[in-house]
This record gives structure tokens, C-alpha cells and sequence, in this order.
């Protein structure tokens, strides 16, 4: 069995939880699809979008320099990180010298996997995460399990009593309305007594050397409204253009993610207030490498939606922690793969080739198209699954064979059922073998007993 | 070679074919009524839309919304303020139960976004009052976010700015819509004399 194969089974033996986690994504999935629906030209904005971040991907150097010329221009500081080592060197170096114990944090997937907040805890400086559901991981200690809906695996009763325990909440009170605006409160003390501010980089604009940030709560907005130090992380591939392709991604990102028309706040990020400093980090990490993979450097057009997530089949039954990679999903997989097949590939089994995926994705990726892919690649490389390997040769022997074939089939008929359905037969995890028919179609057919068309009389 | 130098170099060296710049000419969304659009778009995101009409001071204006002026926040002439946000020496006294009226340039039909560039000294202006008035010119309503980025009175020398529809929200948890996460919990838009 996959490593995920293996985890999924725990997430699934709490069957009304894994019902309820299917249903709960398969809600934003739906709104999802009235969205696009309500938009004329969806597919002319998915293909615009591919296609002007496959144009600042063949051209992604130039793009880099003339943000960074602008930034600098514009009175940012930007810093350049190879990797996630160096990208927290470079984040711990900038609180230094600034000075401060306490930092808010707004959504960042980049630091999770640079892992900043440990890094930053070891040098004395606290990350106060700031978005709700990041926050409940945050106080879970636990890892979000899902890139945009963080929590969503977690239910209201946890988090009633998570907060009562962390936050002096009423004891069994569990409505969101309440909890929400209890942790409302309570960061409201951290964002006020924060040192410095941290964001994540949706879009990063060359030609105006400015960025956004892309929130629905305002966490962001608010976190960077008092401290005179905001940090800004980015993967390179956060660039884009200009203003004019902003507007296309803005128009297809929440509308993908939530099923909403546009995020809350769509903030702009131009010059620093009188007194105050604003840094951006461009961190490679890896990236340069996967934009030299020409069967895989689409992944890098992401917008990190999580619209492939709510639409996987696997992903809403399995958990976002059946994968091994800090990403789950169709988009987990593929970057997973990227970063090692040796650690990761035990998630290329989490995909049923349904490509629903590849058909949501805003930016048009082929994200199951790559993971058919590598699981060729893997059989290259020799690290596909042995005994998958084995069951599909003895198919192929047996599909090939006709005498074979119908032997087998007669065989099965007859046998009795608990040869096949039975526990030994992973196939059987969860789901009944079906019943072998006593004659097959092919028999059937043969001796006249189906009815054929009757042709047209002229 | 520093990092910048040794990344550039990989990203030259990544042997992906050219792919031209996209032209943007495609056919966008077209809304009979923008103003209606726009309208709907707000109340959807959980904002409310209010017209000013001509002859009303701003003092009766905000009053007819059950603003209480003693709680305002505002640097906008012909708006009585209670508090100059540009006199505050730090950000965080705008924090708490008061209402910000600013400006918006531009409203968006399709989401129902307000274009709200910072004018003002503290951008915490925009975010840490309980409530926020936009005014916007009701010529100021455009189509789509494409629109809007091209339209001339986008005018691109800002330090901050904001496209910002309906309050603050989340839904983490189990995906039950809640206002207020920390943004301003409610959020008006004030449909105004067009600009001159
Ligand atoms: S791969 Fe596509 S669908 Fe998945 S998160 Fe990225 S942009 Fe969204």
C-alpha cells in the first residue's frame, strides 16, 4: 500500500467525518462552478492567464530585475534568497537589526515550506499567525490541511473547545459567530503590540514595482497597519507583468478558491509610509530547477486558488493529511514530486485520472496529465509499486489472450464468492466486489438472446 | 556570484522556449445596468449601497444611515469628523469603535470592489475601525477589474491602495459565513454626485 493509501485509511475509519469533509469541499467546488458559469468569458480568462504566466516564465529573468529596479525605486528594500535556508537567514538578519519579539503573520504557504516560523522561534521572536483558520492549526499544532481553507478538516466543537482553553471562551459554546469574533478580540492585542509584520506575495507587478496581497479577513491589511517593519516573502514565480494582467488574474482567483467574485481585499503594495520599511524576499528554492523540468515547469504558472483540491475526488475522501508533502491535492502531488520522488512519490497513487483538475485549474495546468506522467517516470526510474507492477502484467497477459480471457471470466462466474471478496483483496477495502455475471455479454450476444436494432424500414 | 546573480543565471540557463505577451483584446463582460450591477455586487459580499442625495448636508446624510458622528473618523471635506486620522500621531488610536468615511475612485460592477487609494497618513484608517463609509462618484463605476486597472483615474502613483468589496469575512470555521474577522465589520458604499 502508498504511503497515502496507508493514511488515507485512518482519515477514513471516522466515516461521518470523512463524509462531512467530502461534502463541506464539494460545497465550494459548487459554488466554484456557478462562478465561472456567470462569467462569459471564463475560458478566454483561464487561457489568458496560462498564457501570460508562460510568457513571464520564458522571460522570468527580466521580469525579476525590473520589479526589483521599481520596488527599489518605489522605496522598498528587496533581498534575494537561493534558498529556504537563506530565506530565513535573511528574515532573521532584517528583525535584528530592527529589533522586536513579536511578529504577525498573514498567510504564507512559503513559509511553511521554508519552515520560518520554527526558525524564528529559535531566535526568540514569536510569529503570531493572523488569518482564523491558520490560527486554529496554529493552536492545534498542526500543520493546515488545505492551502486556503486551513481548517477545514477541523469541526466547530474542536474549536469551541480549543478557544475555551485558549482564549477563556464560554464552556460548550461552539457558534462561528461567536468564536470568530472571540479570536477577533484577542488578536486584535496582538496586532497592536506586534514589532513587525509579515505577508505572503499573491502577485508581484514588474512594471510598478508594487505587489498584492489577496485577503478575505483583513488580517493582512491590519497586521501591516501598525508595525514600521512589513516583510513581504515570494517565490519567484510570483511575478507577473503589469496592472493589466493583474486584473485577469484577480478576476479568476477567488472566483476559483471560494467561489466568491473577487477576495475582500485586494491591497496594493507601492511605497512605505513616511518612517516606515518595507522589505520583499525573492526566494528560488527550488523553482529555478522545475522551470528547467520541460515536462513539469507548468507548475509554476499556480496560483495557489486550491480550486484542484475541493474538485479532487481523493483529495475530499482522503484528508489533506494522506499526503507526504506539505501541499495536498492534485497541485501536493505534482510539487511533491518535484521537490523528490524518492520522499514524495507515495502520493502519485492518490489520483484516480478523473482530471477534473486539469479542467478547473485557472491557470490551465495539466495537473493529471503530470501526475500520469510521472507515474511513467517513476516506472523508469524504477520506484513504481511492485506489486501494482505485478497485477498489471498478469492483466495484460490475460487481455491479450482470448482463450485466456474467457476462461478466467467463466472461472470467476462460477467460483464462489468469497474467493475474490474477501479482506486479502485490497480492492475490497471500503466496497463489495460486484457479482460475476452467468454468461457473459460476449455469450449472450452470440446466441441471439439480444435484441438487435431493428434497421429503419424505407 | 551573490544569490541574485547565481538565480539569474539558472533562470537563463533554463532552456524554456519564448512565449509571446498575450494580447487583452478579448470580449469582456458587458452590464446593462453597472450601477444595479455594481449595487448587487456589494449587498452579495455583505456591503450595503446608499445614495447622497443633492442638497444634504454630509452631517444628515451619514445620520440617515444611523451613523453616530460622534464616532467619525474622517480627513473628506463637507464630512463632519469627530477625529482628524491625519492629527494622530500613532495608527493604533484609530483602532476601536468609530467609523472611517473615505474616498473610493472607482466601483467595480462585476465584484462589486471600490478602488480606495490611501489618502490619508495611517492606512490603518481603512482597516482598524469597526465600520467604513466609502463615497464614490457614481461615474466611477466601471465593468470588470480589467476596466478598472485601464480606466485613467486609476492613477498608478499611490503608496497604498486597496480594492475592497463588502466587510471583512471568513468562513474557517466549517465554512459558516461570519463578518468581522478583523477588517471593519460593516461597510457602506456611498453612491455620490458624479465627479467634476
Ligand atoms: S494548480 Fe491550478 S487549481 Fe491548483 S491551486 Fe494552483 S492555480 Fe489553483
Amino acid at each position: 500500500m502508498s504511503t497515502h493509501a496507508k493514511a488515507a485509511a485512518k482519515f477514513l475509519a471516522d466515516r461521518d467525518r470523512a463524509a462531512w469533509h467530502d461534502r463541506a469541499l464539494y460545497l465550494v467546488r459548487e459554488k466554484r462552478d456557478r462562478m465561472a458559469h456567470s462569467v462569459p468569458e471564463w475560458e478566454t480568462l483561464r487561457q489568458a492567464a496560462s498564457d501570460i504566466k508562460l510568457h513571464t516564465l520564458s522571460h522570468l529573468g527580466h521580469y525579476l530585475e525590473q520589479f526589483e529596479r521599481n520596488a527599489t525605486a518605489n522605496g522598498m528594500i528587496v533581498h534575494w534568497a537561493e534558498d529556504a535556508e537563506a530565506m530565513n537567514r535573511i528574515v532573521g538578519q532584517i528583525v535584528r537589526e530592527h529589533g522586536g519579539r513579536k511578529l504577525v503573520k498573514s498567510k504564507s504557504m512559503l513559509s511553511e515550506e521554508c519552515g520560518l516560523t520554527p526558525y524564528l522561534a529559535e531566535q526568540g521572536v514569536e510569529a503570531v499567525e493572523s488569518d482564523l483558520g491558520e490560527r486554529i492549526m496554529q493552536l492545534m499544532h498542526r500543520p493546515p490541511s488545505h492551502i486556503v481553507l486551513p481548517a477545514i478538516h477541523v469541526r466547530r466543537e474542536e474549536v469551541g473547545a480549543l478557544f475555551e482553553r485558549e482564549m477563556a471562551t464560554e464552556p460548550g459554546n461552539s457558534d462561528p459567530t461567536y468564536l470568530t469574533h472571540a479570536a477577533r478580540k484577542c488578536l486584535r492585542e496582538t496586532f497592536r503590540t506586534a514589532d513587525i509584520s509579515m505577508t505572503g506575495v499573491n502577485f508581484a507587478i514588474a512594471a510598478e514595482g508594487s505587489f498584492a496581497v489577496c485577503t478575505n479577513e483583513g488580517n493582512a491589511d491590519l497586521g501591516t497597519s501598525f508595525p514600521d517593519l512589513h516583510i513581504a516573502i515570494m517565490g519567484l514565480e510570483k511575478v507577473i507583468p503589469d496592472y493589466a494582467s493583474l486584473a485577469v488574474f484577480t478576476r479568476l482567483l477567488a472566483r476559483s478558491a471560494t467561489g466568491q467574485p473577487v477576495t475582500t481585499y485586494t491591497s496594493l503594495y507601492r511605497r512605505p509610509e513616511p518612517g516606515k520599511e518595507i522589505h520583499v524576499v525573492i526566494v528560488d528554492n527550488g523553482r529555478t530547477e522545475s522551470l528547467c523540468n520541460e515536462a513539469h515547469r507548468n507548475m509554476l504558472k499556480c496560483l495557489r486558488c486550491g480550486a484542484c483540491m475541493n474538485t479532487c475526488p481523493v483529495y475530499r475522501r482522503s484528508g489533506g493529511y494522506s499526503y507526504s508533502y506539505f501541499i495536498p491535492g492534485p497541485l501536493g502531488i505534482n510539487l511533491g514530486m518535484l521537490r523528490s520522488p524518492e520522499r514524495y512519490g507515495g502520493n502519485v497513487s492518490g489520483c484516480s485520472l478523473c482530471y477534473s483538475c486539469s479542467n478547473v485549474c485557472p491557470a490551465r495546468i495539466d495537473l493529471g496529465e503530470q501526475i500520469y506522467a510521472w507515474r511513467q517516470e517513476m516506472d523508469a526510474d524504477g520506484v513504481a509499486d511492485p506489486q501494482k507492477k505485478m497485477m498489471v502484467k498478469t492483466m495484460n497477459v490475460l487481455m491479450r489472450h482470448k482463450g485466456l480471457f474467457y476462461t478466467a471470466i467463466k472461472g470467476a462466474a462460477l467460483a464462489p464468492r468469497f474467493v475474490y471478496n474477501n479482506r486479502f483483496n485490497p480492492w475490497c477495502a471500503g466496497r463489495e466486489m460486484p457479482r460475476f455475471a452467468r454468461r457473459s455479454f460476449n455469450e449472450l450476444w452470440k446466441s441471439g438472446m439480444i435484441d438487435q436494432p431493428k434497421k429503419e424500414e424505407k | 556570484m551573490d544569490a541574485k546573480q547565481k538565480i539569474l543565471q539558472r533562470l537563463s540557463q533554463s532552456g524554456m522556449p519564448e512565449h509571446p505577451m498575450p494580447v487583452l483584446d478579448f470580449e469582456r463582460e458587458h452590464f446593462d445596468d453597472p450601477v444595479a450591477s455594481f449595487r448587487q455586487a456589494v449587498e452579495a459580499s455583505g456591503g450595503r449601497v446608499a445614495e447622497w442625495p443633492d442638497g444634504v448636508s454630509g452631517a444628515e446624510m451619514l445620520t440617515s444611515l444611523g451613523i453616530e458622528l460622534s464616532r467619525v473618523v474622517s480627513n473628506v471635506t463637507g464630512i463632519p469628523a469627530a477625529l482628524d486620522p491625519d492629527e494622530v500621531e500613532d495608527p493604533r488610536e484609530l483602532d476601536g469603535e468609530k467609523t472611517a468615511v473615505v474616498e473610493g475612485v472607482l466601483g467595480v460592477a462585476e465584484n462589486g470592489a471600490v478602488w480606495i487609494p490611501q489618502r490619508a497618513r495611517h492606512k490603518a484608517l481603512y482597516f482598524a475601525p469597526e465600520e467604513i463609509v466609502v463615497l464614490l462618484p457614481r461615474d466611477g463605476i466601471v465593468a470588470t477589474m480589467q476596466d478598472a486597472v485601464a480606466d485613467e483615474r486609476f492613477n498608478r502613483d499611490f503608496g497604498f491602495g486597496c480594492f475592497m468589496s463588502g466587510p471583512s469575512k471568513t468562513a474557517d470555521i466549517e465554512q459558516a459565513l461570519v463578518f468581522g474577522a478583523h477588517g471593519p465589520m460593516k461597510l457602506t458604499v456611498v453612491l455620490c454626485r458624479d465627479a467634476e
